[in-house]
């Protein structure tokens, strides 16, 4: 009986947390808006949050595009059809690893930041204060930072995806000797706008929506102590990292089966 | 409510009957607080009986489970969230840790409220935040950063920022704690001065007798999840009550015990040996 009703009693604190935090966002986001007051916010965001990830998304990105290079070649040269590097490569960062291994990184990078950022804020009694000067800590310090997350990554992911297709020409065809025009014209000629540029960029939208969320949610409602901001991080990381990878599937699942 | 010449004063705050809990812990059981308009308003009693909890529910960060919490007419816990911010203009809070904002010059920190809530052109909001770091002793020190500033400066910053709209109420979460003599005389001082000058409705939340009880025109002591006496300092320290003595006299032993419940000593310490 004991088991039945641990299930259910955390069952319902998931549920009610999953409520509490949409209520979070939908405080946050919906509201009159007031650009001259929030537009320097949210840039400010963006530099913090996306500007200051690219560094770490750019050197990933060619690293992971010249790991495919370098296996894609070895792979296809047995059959002959070294040609197809430039679609393998371009294909599997544009559909998955570009969406995926970006919120994976932003996860870590940002997600990670915003909230021990936020959680600190809590700590040192900001948010109560600003509450305090009738100022709403959602509309001040979560939505701009919701907004600059949810906009900065999925062209953080079409930048590791550039890269990683540099990086892997620069493997393939500069390193290795793949035909140049081939790489390129095969490339342009099996990869689809819509089916597989646009799909990318609608999964990571997905993937900026929840971790944002997540990160934002956990750090604003983390026990404001020591401990309290170093679980809600690990938390904001691990949960994160395990949405990406759950909605990845679902999404794909939808969108190329 | 009457003050010492026998004139009617009216309350600025008013808390009738109330009731909070934080989870299963009861925290009041009908606490009846009054704050007279323009006075300095002490609220003391021992640590964790919830002061703290007091201001939060005047400033409506909490909610209580009955009662009624009455600031200047309004109803506290009734309103609604856009109300509520209305009315926290006309309020301030200073926090124990003075909660500036890490990321903005004290300068900044002080005008951030003016700029949220007016449009006063850039000049006059500097020239206002001038003045109010001037009231507390720190207009040279508008440049620096929150970090930069020695624990008691934080405070007097934080003070600054908590007039910068010469609010009608200013709460004190635990002024005194943690500073030095020569900056608690400068709180002090502060905290007489502003109320004297701004004509301020002033809340002191403090467990420091000595420095409260000096500056305090009403004293509210809590203990027991209840308002246990409240009244002018002088008429405290005579109270009938043996609580409010021993709490006002720092006895280590009364009502409230020196040691926590326990079982029988003698039976304890056989049962460990045995």
């Amino acid at each position: 009986m004991d088991v039945i009703a641990n299930l259910g009693r955390s069952s319902l604190n998931i549920l009610r947390g999953m409520g509490a935090a949409l209520i979070m966002l939908l405080q946050s986001i919906i509201g009159k808006p007031q650009p001259r007051k929030s537009f320097p916010l949210f840039m400010r965001q963006m530099y913090v949050v996306g500007v200051q990830s690219m560094l770490i998304i750019l050197i990933s990105g060619l690293f992971i595009g010249m790991v495919l290079g370098l296996q894609g070649y070895t792979i296809l040269v047995d059959f002959g059809a070294e040609q197809a590097l430039g679609p393998m490569v371009a294909l599997s960062l544009l559909r998955e690893l570009g969406p995926v291994v970006t919120a994976l990184l932003f996860a870590g990078r940002a997600g990670s930041a915003l909230t021990a950022e936020i959680g600190l804020m809590r700590a040192t009694e900001q948010l109560s204060s600003l509450e305090m000067m009738a100022v709403d800590p959602l509309r001040r310090v979560v939505s701009p930072r919701f907004w600059a997350g949810f906009i900065s990554m999925p062209m953080l992911a079409l930048l590791f995806t550039a890269v990683g297709i540099l990086g892997g020409y620069f493997v393939g065809v500069q390193w290795l000797g793949v035909d140049d025009g081939a790489f390129w014209s095969v490339m342009q000629a099996s990869v689809d706008w819509r089916d597989d540029v646009m799909n990318g960029v609608i999964k990571s939208l997905v993937f900026a929506f929840v971790v944002t969320w997540i990160a934002l949610y956990k750090g604003y409602t983390a026990e404001p102590t020591s401990e309290g901001i170093s679980a809600a991080t690990t938390s904001t990381v691990v949960t994160g990292s395990l949405a990406v990878l759950g909605f990845d599937f679902v999404l794909t699942a939808i969108m190329f089966s | 409510m009457y003050d010492q010449k026998g004139c009617t004063v009216d309350n600025l705050v008013e808390l009738k009957d109330v009731y909070f809990n934080r989870g299963n812990t009861v925290i009041y059981e009908g606490v009846n607080l009054q704050v007279p308009r323009g006075k300095i308003t002490a609220i003391m009693g021992p640590s964790g009986c919830g002061k703290t909890t007091m201001l939060r529910l005047i400033g409506g960060q909490l909610k209580p489970r009955s009662g009624s919490v009455d600031f200047a007419g309004h109803q506290v816990p009734e309103l609604s969230r856009g109300e509520l911010y209305e009315l926290r203009k006309r309020m301030s809070m200073l926090f124990q840790s003075g909660a500036l904002f890490t990321d903005m010059s004290v300068s900044d920190n002080v005008a951030f409220p003016i700029l949220e809530h007016t449009k006063l052109p850039r000049e006059i909001v500097d020239t206002i935040v001038k003045m109010k770091l001037q009231a507390v002793g720190l207009r040279g020190a508008g440049g620096l950063q929150p970090d930069e500033l020695s624990g008691g400066m934080a405070r007097r910053a934080a003070l600054a920022r908590a007039i910068a709209l010469d609010p009608e109420l200013i709460m004190y979460d635990e002024p005194f704690t943690g500073q030095d003599p020569i900056s608690m005389g400068m709180i002090v001082k502060l905290i007489r001065s502003l109320n004297q000058t701004l004509g301020l409705t002033s809340i002191i939340v403090s467990h420091d007798i000595h420095e409260t009880m000096g500056i305090a025109d009403h004293v509210a002591i809590i203990a027991n999840k209840q308002v246990v006496a409240q009244g002018p300092p002088q008429a405290l320290l005579d109270h009938e009550s043996a609580l409010v003595r021993q709490f006002l006299n720092g006895e280590p032993d009364g009502p409230v015990p020196f040691h926590y419940q326990a079982n029988n000593y003698l039976d304890d310490l056989m049962a460990r040996g045995g």
